[in-house]
């Protein structure tokens, strides 16, 4: 599944960052391979989410996050 | 020795700030050479570089400011500006400037520049914030796993920063040596790629090898533009598997090995843990009061103090804090932004129930102080040595009325600014670009474009430049040809001055065209959508949030001070000068000398000419013409003409009835703000897009105040009971076909789709 696809508040390892406009920009903000994200929320008009990604907090539209290819994991031990 | 003096000497050392947006780079620039620019809690406040020239321990230093930049391969927008600036390499060292809650995402610019054989010294910024939790960082570690003198500061706290200037002093001109820190590198297919693209790196002139194949890796656009590759060359370097993904995934991984130990707990705090960790008795900090480096220890201790540091940053989540759960929850959001506008608002301009807002109360005692103690008397004082007419009528009305009319405004614009500079400062300003961005790509434009149209309510000239950090070209050119349409604060003394006499003081009369403002600006958005060349789809939306923050009271004030002055000096000179020009303009005439009235004056004559353009639209009088002709100067100068014009009195005279004033109102609120928001539509988008602009500013202007006067013409005529009817009536009819149109559309474009409420968001909406 895609970011796009993900709830708010799961946790997420990235699998993949496809081909597109944005994956230079992703790739330098550091959503590489095995990165843990979670998406914090989803803006009232939908279509853009908020993401937590090596903690800082990114704003991304449906048109970046749906790039990004992610596995859900489980619970964090540490919650 | 003088500023100028110091700036005309050849500089001892040559600084450049470099490092990702808003992470203080201004606020270390201001603390270092004594200045004030711009600073805010917002991506991309700096939009281009700045240098100044400072003495420092009797060496000449130069300083220079460049744009936030996240990487040194980047394509559009002001980080060129920075990369550029990195890559001319006119400076002894870099001053990477980093961001202590960050630390990842900053460091990877960092390897970056290391990588690139560039003389860096690391400045970790913000440390305060780190001690406030009860942090500390090691930064004598992490300058041992970067190989570069690490200096943690505040750009608060002036000794810090002149530690940091110290240590620039000390290592200024020494070079590092980079073979341990780098050793991420040799996992990855560096000599591969070289060795393909040799030759043609030699051809184009790059030296270092190891650079240029970084480069590639990286798919740096001019760098790839410049080897010029053949199609087996491409082929070769596609068979290496995905090298961007793996020089990023490596730098990562490197950094992610320096930050798990580069953050550890003091001792307040440590005391706490070793309560709740007992059982594990592993110090958190070495005997000399710094951390022991990860090979120092054993598994166990480094899995612990891993759990320990992770579960501390949890408690924290930075940039994503409980006020962001109710800020920005989906159903709230909204409303509560437009809560927040609207208590700003009335807190600024009141307007119900008589609350004419603390901007007004002052305003009313400034007033009220001009008029008594200064106009009075100098007018009594006049006309008793027998001063003629003329002179004292330029002194008390030209000047004195005019300047003094603007001049009672300067609270409730302070009061504006204050407002908006918060919410930027806060952080706030960054979590409305997200809330507007499903809007706003709905019209076309991006989220961030909120932060420059929100700006335009202060003014519209410093708004436009902002616009500068929008990546999209074609969103920044709409996002600048709409911020003139948003209500800037010179255009607020016309709606209260006109709507104080007309409309009573009625806050509605006020908002309603701020509102109006908005419309025409969303309307103009819609137009540009529906015309090709101007459209926009899938824009790259990508944006940091920054942690909420609370502005310095010594920031608030010098703000409130440095707006106060500027509009002072506005007030001493342009709107002074233009006002002596009119006031003498429309008080003599060619023939008869001095006319108090102004009736057969030079300006009555010029302006007679023009006014009958405006027959139309309810305000044929050649005062208005007058007052909106001098009003492209600056719109504050608007009011001032109509003060010097003979003020409130004449009022009457020149507009005819409530909807001749609004009509007013409404051309002054649309058309072109000032040559100074001109000026700055060329400088972002050429002459072309000015002229443009002023065409659609007039036009627009025209146009709506037209179909304003007309009906307000209509409604006037009107019993009381018939105007509520037809507002209701109009309401429900929009709404109706509100509704249609919304059912119209969800029927043809997104079938299948069972989520109604995100319509033209959901994935259903593709199939159109």
């Amino acid at each position: 599944m895609t970011l796009m696809d993900a709830k708010v508040n799961d946790r997420l390892i990235i699998t993949k960052v496809g081909e597109g406009a944005s994956r230079r920009r992703l790739l330098d903000f550091g959503f590489t391979k095995g990165a843990q994200v979670r998406v914090c929320n989803i803006a009232p008009f939908g279509g853009t989410v908020l993401v937590s990604i090596r903690g800082y907090v990114l704003a991304l539209r449906e048109f970046a996050a749906q790039l990004i290819e992610v596995d859900a994991v489980g619970e964090d031990v540490n919650d | 020795m003088t500023d100028k003096a110091i700036a005309a000497k050849e500089p001892d050392y040559r600084f450049t700030l470099v490092g990702n947006a808003n992470v203080g780079k201004t606020s270390l620039f201001n603390a270092m050479t004594h200045s004030n620019d711009h600073v805010g809690n917002w991506h991309g406040v700096t939009v281009t570089g700045s240098r100044k020239t400072v003495l420092y321990r009797h060496k000449v230093l130069r300083i220079e400011d460049l744009p936030g930049i996240y990487s040194l391969s980047v394509d559009a927008g002001e980080e060129v500006v920075s990369r550029n600036a990195v890559q001319n390499k006119d400076y002894d060292a870099i001053i990477n400037i980093c961001e202590v809650n960050n630390l990842p995402r900053n460091f990877y610019l960092t390897l970056q520049l290391l990588e690139m054989r560039l003389p860096v010294i690391v400045g970790i910024n913000m440390v305060d914030e780190l001690k406030r939790l009860g942090k500390n960082i090691n930064y004598r570690y992490i300058e041992t796993r970067l190989g570069v003198p690490v200096v943690p500061v505040s750009a608060k706290y002036h000794s810090e920063v002149h530690m940091l200037l110290d240590i620039m002093l000390d290592q200024g001109a020494t070079s590092i040596n980079d073979s341990d820190v780098l050793d991420y590198l040799d996992a990855l297919p560096i000599g591969e790629v070289s060795a393909i693209i040799e030759p043609n790196a030699r051809a184009a002139g790059y030296t270092d090898m190891r650079a240029a194949a970084i480069k590639v890796m990286d798919a740096d656009t001019p760098m790839l533009a410049s080897l010029n590759l053949s199609a087996d060359q491409k082929k070769a370097l596609a068979s290496l598997g995905d090298l961007q993904e793996k020089i990023a995934a490596a730098r990562y991984g490197k950094i992610d090995s320096i930050t798990a130990n580069a953050i550890t707990f003091s001792v307040v705090e440590e005391h706490h843990e070793m309560h709740e960790h007992a059982q594990h008795h592993v110090p958190l900090e070495g005997e000399d009061g710094i951390a022991p480096i990860a090979e120092e220890l054993s598994p166990e201790e480094i899995k612990h103090r891993k759990h320990h540091n992770k579960h501390k940053q949890h408690k924290q989540a930075h940039g994503y804090s409980v006020a962001d759960k109710v800020l920005l929850n989906r159903y709230a959001a909204i409303p509560l932004f437009l809560l927040i506008m609207g208590l700003i608002f009335l807190f600024t301009f009141g307007g119900f129930a008589g609350w004419t807002g603390v901007g007004g109360w002052i305003g009313g005692g400034l007033d009220y102080a001009i008029e008594n103690w200064i106009h009075n008397p100098v007018q009594n004082g006049l006309t008793s040595i027998d001063t003629p007419a003329w002179v004292t009528g330029l002194l008390c009305d030209g000047v004195i009325n005019g300047v003094g009319g603007i001049l009672v405004f300067i609270p409730q614009i302070t009061l504006l600014f204050l407002f908006l500079s918060l919410m930027e400062d806060s952080g706030y300003m960054s979590r409305v670009a997200f809330m507007m961005d499903g809007l706003f790509r709905k019209l076309g434009l991006s989220g961030k474009a909120s932060f420059t149209l929100l700006m335009g309510f202060g003014c519209s000239a410093t708004a436009v430049l902002t616009a500068r950090n929008l990546e999209d070209p074609m969103v920044k050119r709409k996002t600048v040809l709409l911020t003139p349409f948003m209500s800037c604060s010179a255009r607020l003394p016309v709606y209260t001055v006109i709507g104080g006499f007309f409309f009573h003081g009625n806050g509605l009369a006020i908002y309603g065209l701020y509102l109006l403002g908005i419309a025409v600006a969303l309307l103009w958005a819609k137009v540009f959508d529906m015309i090709k060349r101007f459209r926009s789809d899938n824009v790259n939306f990508i944006m940091e949030m920054p942690p909420y923050r609370l502005p310095t009271v010594t920031r608030v004030l010098r703000l409130v001070w440095d707006n106060i002055k500027s509009f002072l000096i506005r007030v001493g000179t342009i709107i002074f000068a233009v006002n002596v020009i009119v006031w003498l303009l429309s008080s003599f005439s060619f023939t008869q000398g001095y006319v108090p009235s102004g009736e057969g004056s030079i300006m009555a004559f010029i302006a007679g000419g023009l006014k009958y353009l405006f027959v139309p639209l309810g305000f044929g009088d050649w005062r208005a013409t007058t007052a909106l002709l001098s009003g492209l100067v600056a719109k504050e100068v608007v009011v001032s003409s109509l003060e010097s014009l003979g003020g409130a009195a004449v009022f009457s005279q020149i507009f005819a009835s409530q909807a001749s004033a609004f009509s007013f109102m409404t051309f002054v609120l649309l058309y072109v703000p000032c040559v100074a928001t001109i000026g700055a539509i060329a400088r972002e988008e050429g002459w072309k897009w000015a002229w443009i602009s002023v065409a659609m500013q007039l036009g627009t202007a025209y146009v709506v105040s037209l179909v304003v006067y007309w009906i307000g013409y209509g409604l006037e005529m009107l019993t009381v009971g018939g105007r509520v009817g037809v507002i209701l009536g109009a309401i429900v009819i929009l709404a109706a076909a509100w509704i249609l149109a919304v059912l119209i559309k969800r029927k043809r474009l997104c079938i299948g789709c069972p989520n109604s409420v995100a319509c033209g968001s959901c994935k259903y909406n593709k199939k159109r």
